[in-house]
């Protein structure tokens, strides 16, 4: 028979059957909402400029965008996105980004059939618009003024804000190694796929859900411009919940967390359940055969080896100001001769790569949402065929700037067979 | 004294020719949004026919198509045509082809191939560089049928140009 067996090759070639959503939130729908009193006021404990001054009295405002300049997505270092995708997100629940929704990358081709366990992610720029730019009085030696507001490029045009990707390329742990040029965590990031991505191209459609927390994930860092110390910036970026930043560093990264999974639309159902015990919390999802202890943050303390601050010469026709810095040079010395010690000794690269190990082994789970005070909560987009198990997050923490470090069982392992498709179920 | 039959463009056209090819091939409409023009090339066979004006010939070709993402196309088409000159005397020879046949198609990162039928449309003209050689260029419309296909909406266009080489066998032989 004419045609028999045969597939409409070109009409394959402009067919997109993967779609790829974004979305800023720790929740895989449903997310709790801004927190607005926690967002963007907590200072994080790297700032050290002084209680008076213009950095207290002039603030900068809490930011009303979320931008993010994406060059392009790869899988397992396969190109199957490389079309740049800028996204501006409002800060309010109901921007798509950051109400649950997600936003559609906006252009993608299809990748081959087959399995995938890596999500590149290739972060160009992240700023929040807002930010303040101050200097440094030079009179005083010690009173800083304010400036300007932080201005920085975003689609080609200048805008207010403050990019703090730049930071992320590396976390402090990264800065202490030899390779720490060579290694960027952002471009590209890489993105577990939970439960590995099985790409079919016989489905209609597949969906690919991308998530970053970004939204109840931020704070308030510092910037002392290199090499001058009289310019200072006061910026938003992401939480350091996850890795630590102390004052003066700028090696934020790993604290970009994100998560992927992917979904055949048709082939799942919802999930909703009561149960008080989990009112007004964070509720996750896991398949069966996962192991909740990759989703908690186990409490390893940073380790406390601290390099210690070259002092810098405010203003060198001051005879004050000198002699200051001579006496902070001595102290310095001694300082960094006891710090060497401490590199020296075996401990330190013991103590700092169990620290990584353990912060390393750390996920976002796939399912997430936010139950309301009667201890409702439903999860979305669920696939059938798999076994699940529950759990919430019990222990206090927060919000707004941290994420829930341990949690409870809720209920039983329950299976979702293959008739579930298309219903929305509720389980006891 | 012996007539010298007229030496002129009507000499070469008139004895089998093989040549090659290459040149641009520039997808157009629906084919032309999905990949990119890139650069191609083919051999091919002349015979003559009882018919003067007439010709058929034997193409085959390569053609590989990159996109701005990552689909790829790769076409391998090979088809038989009738080749026709157009009676003009002028020291370059334009030929209309007409021709049907097969194509192999296939694509990535899908890796699916198959074989679609095609037709070609096409229009050359060259001029002697020499007793054997005669250099043209061609301009064909090829159009890759899939509409017989269930599900199918689009089926290809290519336009394939290019300068041409082509030796003439009749004096070697």
């Amino acid at each position: 028979m004419p045609g028999c067996g045969k597939k409409p090759l070109l009409d394959e070639l402009s067919t997109n059957r993967l779609k790829v959503i974004i979305k800023g939130t720790y929740e895989s729908n449903n997310p709790k909402n801004w927190d607005a009193a926690n967002n963007f006021t907590r200072d994080d404990n790297s700032i050290i400029t002084g209680t008076t001054g213009a950095c207290t009295e002039q603030p900068p405002l809490p930011p009303t965008q979320f931008m993010l300049d994406i060059a392009e997505l790869k899988l397992d270092d396969k190109k199957f996105a490389n079309y740049r995708q800028l996204i501006t997100a409002d800060i309010n629940d109901i921007d798509p980004f950051f109400n649950g929704a997600g936003v559609v990358y906006n252009q993608n081709d299809d990748p081959g059939s087959g399995d995938y366990i890596n999500l590149q992610v290739y972060i160009r720029k992240m700023v929040f618009n807002s930010g303040t730019y101050y200097y440094l009085n030079s009179d005083t030696g010690n009173e800083w003024a304010y400036n300007a507001p932080s201005t920085t490029m975003f689609h080609e045009e200048s805008i207010n804000g403050f990019d703090f990707n730049q930071f992320q390329t590396n976390t402090y742990f990264d800065s202490l190694m030899l390779e720490a040029d060579t290694i960027n965590r952002v471009f590209p990031l890489v993105v577990p796929i939970n439960g590995g991505f099985n790409y079919d191209n016989n489905n209609d459609e597949t969906v690919l859900e991308i998530r970053l927390v970004i939204k109840n994930f931020t704070k308030k860092y510092e910037y002392v411009v290199p090499n001058t110390a009289t310019y200072l910036f006061h910026y938003f970026a992401l939480s350091d919940w996850l890795r630590d930043v102390q004052r003066d560093e700028t090696s934020m990264g790993g604290n970009v967390l994100a998560v992927a999974r992917s979904y055949v639309p048709g082939k799942t159902f919802t999930l909703t359940k009561t149960d008080i015990t989990a009112a007004n919390t964070y509720v996750i999802m896991l398949t069966d055969d996962d192991n909740i202890n990759y989703y908690t943050k186990t409490a390893t303390p940073r380790p406390t080896y601290f390099a210690p601050l070259m002092p810098t010469l405010f203003n060198p026709s001051n005879i004050e100001h000198v002699l200051d810095y001579y006496l902070k040079y001595e102290k310095y010395r001694a300082d960094y001769n006891n710090y060497v010690n401490g590199v020296n000794s075996t401990a330190y690269e013991t103590d700092w790569t169990n620290y990584n190990a353990a912060i390393n082994t750390f996920m976002i789970p796939p399912f997430a949402t936010f139950s309301n005070a009667a201890g409702y909560f439903k999860f979305e987009n669920v696939p059938v065929g798999k076994r699940y198990k529950i759990y919430y997050s019990d222990t206090p923490f927060n919000s707004g700037y941290e994420l829930p470090a341990s949690f409870s069982p809720l209920g039983t392992a329950f299976d979702a067979p293959e008739d579930w498709a298309g219903q929305t179920i509720t389980i006891p | 004294m012996a007539y010298a039959a007229r030496g002129g463009s009507a000499d070469y056209f008139n004895s089998p020719q093989i040549g090659i090819w290459f040149g641009p091939d520039t997808p157009l409409s629906q084919t032309g949004r999905d990949v990119n023009t890139s650069l191609g090339g083919g051999i091919f066979f002349r015979q003559n026919l009882p018919y003067r004006p007439l010709k058929i010939g034997i193409d085959t070709s390569y053609q590989y198509f990159l996109s701005r993402g990552v689909n790829r196309l790769t076409l391998w088409p090979v088809y038989g045509s009738l080749i026709y000159r157009i009676p003009i005397n002028f020291s370059l020879a334009f030929q209309l082809k007409a021709g049907a046949g097969g194509c192999y198609v296939g694509i990535r990162p899908d890796r699916d191939s198959q074989w679609d039928p095609i037709g070609i449309l096409g229009f050359e003209g060259s001029f002697p560089a020499g007793k054997y050689v005669n250099i043209g260029f061609r301009v064909d419309y090829m159009f890759i049928y899939e509409g017989y296909i269930k599900g199918s909406k689009k089926n290809g266009h290519i336009l394939n140009t290019g300068i041409t080489l082509y030796f003439n066998l009749g004096d070697i032989w």
